[in-house]
């Protein structure tokens, strides 16, 4: 057994619902190395020291703890002719989302946060002449919430099968595809369509047009 | 670009291993010579904080006492008053306690020598910042190696003392022992010394013990090839020390004794440690992915 991953398929969705690895992420310099290079690419800690512009050692503890928390996986190893042995590390998948139930499940602050976020989404349609009562607000934020997991639970279980051609492809071109993708996955799940057929309702029921 | 894939360690890799953590030693000497100094300031002040936390208890049962390490001297009454069984439980609580500071810090410098060679560089707040991240990990995992070395020599001396008795031990059957705990000291350390880098990796204590002794058993001619290089060098120092103190038999005069301890003591600390730790952290790095491939070094221009 070694600590690279032997089997590094990298998710096209991850859901994030551990409280530990959501405070893991609250580092900037840690949601920077996640969020901004190893979601994209294989780096070496000196690259990502060179690319942040923070010293090496600093980067590798930083590494440790996302690597603790299994966001980040050991990809490969090589040993350099100047004696160096350069370690690549990549995100475990494309893309990260928050898990809004288990956080919502959660104590303190984490709980805050997500039921504020949800209620604030709920809170932005006013901008499209939505605007749900008070009243209603209970309901609006379960169905909301039931939703969101549905789509991530349905999403987190999209592989990327084959990485090398995937790894090829330009951003914007992997983003295309992955939105495709769960577009198909989703509109073949029974619950998915159910809810959100009841969010579609209720948010009509509220809309008003100029 | 890919050359192609490491087959099992050879003496090539030893000999570069050796080689480049001499080189890395020389160039971060700066670095690791106040990093040891930092950490030996902390380790210093920890230690005689257990100390006087072990004073506290020893001073309920033996009644107060004017200096701290006056308590050495409760515990040498003890050792002497208790029975095998007890006494290699004293040994082992007392010696875990007061080994753990130093076991933080040398735990503490697989950090920087992880970071020399996956990074290239390093200094000496880092060592600082490892022992603080990794603390706990690092104590308890220094204590569970000490436990799992010392604890079966512990076994050997009571089987021993229940056998003979009240019994001379003769002296080949006390070589025989001897021997039997070096050998086991030497071997047991050796499949325990990846336990400091795992755990600078990232891995929890147990899973740090198992790993430690799978990826040993898998690379013994590496992971030994090492360890054996430094314990050699280091009872090579050691050794007339370990004549004159305990086979009475003097090998440095009288005059220089003194001079030869401490000067031991530094080429230990100061230059065999750090080339040791070096050396150890570059073979775990390269045992730890059995599909190690050989390249040039990337810079960051490749990935912007």
């Amino acid at each position: 057994m070694n600590h690279v991953n032997e089997s590094h398929q990298m998710k096209d969705l991850e859901i994030i619902s551990d409280p530990n690895t959501i405070k893991v992420l609250f580092d900037k310099i840690r949601a920077l190395i996640v969020f901004k290079y190893l979601v994209n690419q294989e780096m070496t800690v000196k690259q990502l020291a060179d690319a942040i512009g923070k010293n090496p050692g600093n980067v590798l503890r930083h590494i440790e703890r996302l690597k603790s928390v299994g966001l980040v996986q050991q990809v490969r190893t090589e040993k350099t002719t100047t004696g160096i042995v350069q370690r690549y590390y990549r995100a475990t998948a494309r893309e990260y989302r928050l898990g809004i139930a288990d956080m919502i499940k959660a104590n303190g602050g984490i709980k805050t946060y997500a039921k504020d976020r949800l209620r604030n989404m709920i809170l932005g349609l006013e901008a499209y002449g939505v605007s749900i009562p008070e009243s209603r607000m209970n309901a609006a934020l379960s169905i909301l919430e039931e939703l969101i997991e549905r789509e991530n639970q349905i999403s987190s279980e999209i592989a990327i099968v084959n990485e090398e051609f995937w790894n090829i492809l330009p951003t914007h071109q992997q983003e295309d595809a992955s939105r495709l993708m769960r577009d198909v996955m989703l509109t073949r799940d029974d619950e998915y369509l159910k809810l959100k057929d009841e969010w579609w309702s209720l948010v009509m029921s509220f809309h008003k047009t100029k | 670009m890919e050359v192609n894939g490491l087959g099992n360690w050879n003496l090539r890799d030893y000999i570069e291993t050796i080689k480049l953590s001499v080189r890395f030693t020389k160039t971060y000497y700066l670095s690791i010579f106040l990093a040891i100094l930092g950490v030996f300031v902390i380790t210093i002040s920890l230690f005689l904080l257990i100390v006087f936390i072990g004073t506290i208890p020893i001073s309920i049962v033996y009644g107060p006492f004017d200096e701290i390490f006056d308590a050495f001297d409760y515990i040498g009454v003890a050792l002497s008053g208790a029975n095998s069984v007890e006494a290699v439980g004293i040994v082992l609580f007392v010696g875990s306690a007061l080994f753990a500071p130093f076991l933080i810090a040398l735990g503490a410098l697989f950090g920087i020598g992880q970071e020399i060679f996956e990074s290239g560089s390093t200094t000496a707040e880092d060592a600082l910042l490892w022992y603080r991240q990794k603390f706990t990990r690092l104590a308890a995992g220094g204590i569970v190696q000490f436990l799992y070395i010392i604890g079966p020599i512990g076994i050997e001396y009571i089987l021993t003392v229940w056998y003979f008795g009240n019994q001379v031990v003769d002296s080949t059957s006390l070589m025989l022992l001897i021997i039997i705990a070096i050998v086991w000291f030497l071997i047991s350390s050796g499949m325990l010394s990846m336990v400091f880098p795992l755990i600078v990796d990232g891995m929890s204590i147990s899973a740090s013990i198992k790993h430690s002794i799978r990826l040993t058993w898998n690379n013994l001619s590496a992971v030994f090839s090492i360890w054996i290089t430094f314990s050699s060098l280091g009872l090579l120092i050691l050794g007339p020390i370990i004549a004159q103190e305990l086979a009475d038999f003097p090998i440095i005069a009288e005059q220089w004794y003194d001079l030869y301890v401490l000067t031991s003591a530094v080429l230990i600390f100061l230059l065999l440690l750090p080339v040791y730790v070096l050396s150890t952290s570059r073979t775990y790095l390269i045992i730890s992915d059995p599909n190690i491939k050989e390249a040039q070094e990337v810079h960051t221009k490749e990935v912007q």
